[in-house]
């Protein structure tokens, strides 16, 4: 390879990972636009222990008749039932509480439309009524919900929410549907607690002799967000006690303390900076291959963590970050170590490069691949912040194959075009008795 | 040190490591024996995210008395001043742990939120005790003692449903055995089992200290614990390639060749496990509660993969062989 074919090499992934260093750590509004660009660390979701969350907890009260044990009873079925809702919306770092003095708190990360499902847990019982008037009685109620969940329906494949009934439900849904025609339907209005205003209207032109209502529409229109969103404003108003809460949704601090961001960013920013010094001071010049492909790969991890939307960063995904980082630098060691070795045994630099990552590309390879086989697997057991550890961790290890097998391969290459002879820029040296093999 | 000269002191060094494992596998089972009658005895120290605990929240900066009078000079508290009382108040009571401390904004105004863990969860009757202590605490500053009865809560909370350190048991049990499973078809059987008693070893060491240091553990613990099981992976295969390449020199015994690729691998591995440990101090120092509950049982972890590797493992891979039985 030609010494300026080498040198454009070296430039060019060098300028790459500058530019994936720079945008992750910038933010600016281009001129003209009312989007700013956050930069990829500061676009990273974050835990609530890093970056706060919301709160919201709610009084549950009795339905009707129960006696003390029944209402106990009631207020655990409810409690399950909300941390059921708040698993299947994914909010990871989430915690559901029942307190002591028989309350449900609910803490989680304010993203998606988090604010708006602990409002709607709150929002009081389910209520449909076949008339929009305020006066209107409910003809029937949350306790007469069975079920309801978001589904496709297996002939149209057409999005809708299937709503169960028990018995005297059904019953209700007969008598109201009784002369319902196509050119007289029925209409039922869906109503929340004391809520004057219906958040969904039906209109029934058929009787319903059924224990439940598919809510689709004849055109395959309902998309399956909609579908979704009317489930969970059923199934929240449908407990086995009326959830009322304190207040409102309110705002809560990171757990771990409000600067405890920026002071692990620092460390991590120290780490890496220490480890990059520890390879100019041990290989030399050569090191400085190193240090751009720890720096391309640190830019790579930085930019998959944002764009992945599983991954959110708290103090225990954080480790699977440094564990990345650990393992880049420990496979870069492997592959230059072996290189010396090489080196030592008496070819020259250039062809030691060469036989070097032959030799080590099995074992790197084995531990990349391992790690990144073990963590997928472990990614689907696993619940919580450690879910985040895990895709980390598969990020990093199929990264760190490509960097350090592809990258710091060329990056190296290019390098012994520069120096193919002169070990000593490298720190690398002869064993006693080994003469260079021409 | 330079590397080279890291390389020259171990290959030119005459410890057998097969026969140093003897006394590293005795201090092993001590400790493994002393985490065991501790649990025994005292049980795990369980932190919030595992087993609830008493959540205390106190309305700070109301400025209108209970029959909407503004108060004179302002906020009868500030945050700060709500802070030192509250731990004034609990240092008297001592015997609760600050697990973590958090502020929160909503309908009642600014809040100041204590989450704390004690060795028993407090019945009803200590709970209207600590509530009563705080009344009085806060009555000294603001005398119209109803205000507080709206703006204190203390109450109790359970673990949340999420089994987290279920599902992650499982998946560390899952992880090392597909790495063992791995590393059988890599290297062979006596590959395999090592890895997997050597990874098994250094995972339940790591969480044995814990228990005997009776440090919480909470998720952070959990990440660290899988951070342990990387980086004695990383060592074990690093250890295992070196016996790969010295086993196809005959004129080698098996202790030979365990010796000879400790010697080998003992600078990178030691290189790379130093490098983490000094990652994780930079951690702990600039980082907060839940950052340190990660890092200090890595680093301990890290301590005893360094010398799994070094003196376990290759006993191990001496050990283990399996010999195919010969067709008569």
């Amino acid at each position: 390879m030609e010494k300026k074919k080498a040198i454009a090499k070296i430039v060019l992934i060098s300028l790459l990972a500058v530019l994936l260093i720079v945008f992750s750590i910038i933010s600016f509004m281009p001129a003209g636009s009312l989007n700013g660009f956050a930069g990829f660390a500061g676009a990273i979701e974050k835990g609530m222990d890093l970056s706060g969350g919301i709160y919201a907890n709610y009084t549950p009260s009795k339905i009707g008749e129960m006696t003390d044990e029944e209402f106990q009873e009631a207020i655990s079925e409810t409690y399950d039932r909300v941390s059921s809702l708040i698993e299947q919306k994914g909010y990871e770092d989430a915690r559901v509480y029942l307190t002591s003095d028989n309350k449900i708190r609910i803490e989680s990360p304010n993203q998606d439309d988090a604010a708006s499902i602990l409002a709607l847990i709150g929002s009081g019982e389910l209520k449909i009524k076949t008339s929009a008037s305020e006066d209107a009685e409910a003809e029937l109620v949350g306790s007469n919900i069975t079920s309801a969940f978001a589904m496709q329906d297996p002939t149209t494949y057409y999005w809708g929410t299937y709503i169960g009934f028990d018995e005297e439900g059904a019953e209700i849904l007969s008598d109201l549907t009784e002369g319902a025609t196509s050119s007289s339907p029925v209409y039922l209005y869906f109503y929340r607690g004391d809520s004057t205003s219906y958040f969904f209207y039906l209109p029934i032109s058929s009787h319903v002799t059924n224990s439940f209502l598919f809510i689709s529409t004849s055109t395959g229109s309902m998309t399956s967000t909609e579908a979704v969103n009317l489930a969970i404003q059923v199934q929240t108003g449908s407990y086995d006690t009326i959830l009322t809460i304190d207040g409102s949704v309110g705002e809560i601090s990171p757990s771990a303390g409000n600067e405890a961001l920026l002071g692990l960013s620092i460390a991590a920013g120290v780490a890496a900076l220490l480890i990059m010094v520890v390879f100019a001071i041990v290989y030399r010049e050569f090191g400085l291959m190193a240090i751009v492909s720890i720096l391309l790969y640190i830019g790579a991890v930085i930019f998959f963590m944002q764009a992945v939307p599983i991954i959110t960063l708290s103090s225990a995904s954080l480790g699977g970050a440094l564990v990345g980082l650990i393992l880049i630098a420990a496979l870069h060691f492997i592959l230059f170590e072996k290189i010396r070795a090489e080196y030592a045994l008496g070819k020259k630099l250039n062809v030691a490069i060469k036989t070097g990552y032959k030799k080590s590309a099995t074992i790197i390879s084995e531990i990349g691949g391992a790690l990144a086989i073990v963590f997928t697997v472990a990614y689907f057991i696993c619940t919580g912040a450690l879910k985040s550890f895990s895709m980390i961790m598969i990020v990093c290890s199929l990264l760190s194959l490509l960097v350090t097998l592809f990258f710091t391969y060329h990056l190296n290459k290019s390098y012994s075009v520069l120096n193919s002879e002169n070990g000593n820029r490298a720190n690398f040296s002869r064993e006693e008795e080994a003469d260079e093999i021409q | 040190m330079k590397s080279n000269k890291l390389s020259n002191y171990f290959k030119n060094s005459f410890v057998n490591y097969c026969k140093g494992a003897k006394i590293y596998l005795i201090f092993v089972a001590a400790i493994l024996i002393s985490a065991i009658i501790i649990v025994s005895v005292l049980g795990f120290k369980l932190g919030f995210d595992f087993s609830g605990g008493t959540i205390v929240e106190v309305v700070y900066g109301v400025e209108f008395d209970a029959n909407g009078n503004p108060y004179e000079n302002g906020a009868p508290y500030d945050k700060e001043t709500t802070i030192e009382y509250l731990n004034d108040v609990f240092s008297e009571i001592g015997n609760m742990q600050l697990a973590s401390f958090q502020t929160e904004s909503g309908s009642f105004g600014d809040t100041v939120v204590y989450k704390l863990l004690s060795s028993k969860k407090p019945t009803q009757e200590e709970l209207d005790a600590i509530k009563t202590k705080l009344y009085e605490k806060f009555s000294e500053y603001d005398q119209t003692g109803l205000l507080q009865q709206n703006y204190i809560s203390v109450y109790t909370v359970g673990d949340t449903k999420s089994n987290v350190a279920v599902y992650s048991s499982i998946a560390l049990s899952v992880a090392i055995v597909l790495l063992a499973i791995g590393a059988l078809i890599r290297f062979g059987v006596s590959g395999g089992l090592s890895i997997f008693i050597s990874t098994l070893m250094n995972v339940m060491l790591a969480f044995a200290v814990v228990l005997i240091c009776r440090i919480t553990v909470n998720v952070p613990f959990i990440a660290s614990v899988f951070t342990i099981f990387v980086l004695s992976a990383i060592s074990n295969l690093i250890y295992l390639d070196k016996v790969r390449d010295n086993s196809v020199k005959k004129e080698l015994s098996r202790e030979e060749v365990a010796n000879l690729s400790a010697k080998q691998s003992a600078p990178a591995i030691l290189l790379i496990l130093a490098v983490s440990l000094i990652c994780l101090v930079l951690l702990t120092g600039f980082g907060v509660l839940p950052i340190r509950e990660f890092a200090l049982p890595v680093m301990v972890g890290i301590f005893f993969v360094a010398l799994s590797t070094t003196f376990a493992l290759p006993l191990l891979w001496k050990e283990i062989v399996f010999k195919k039985k010969k067709n008569k």
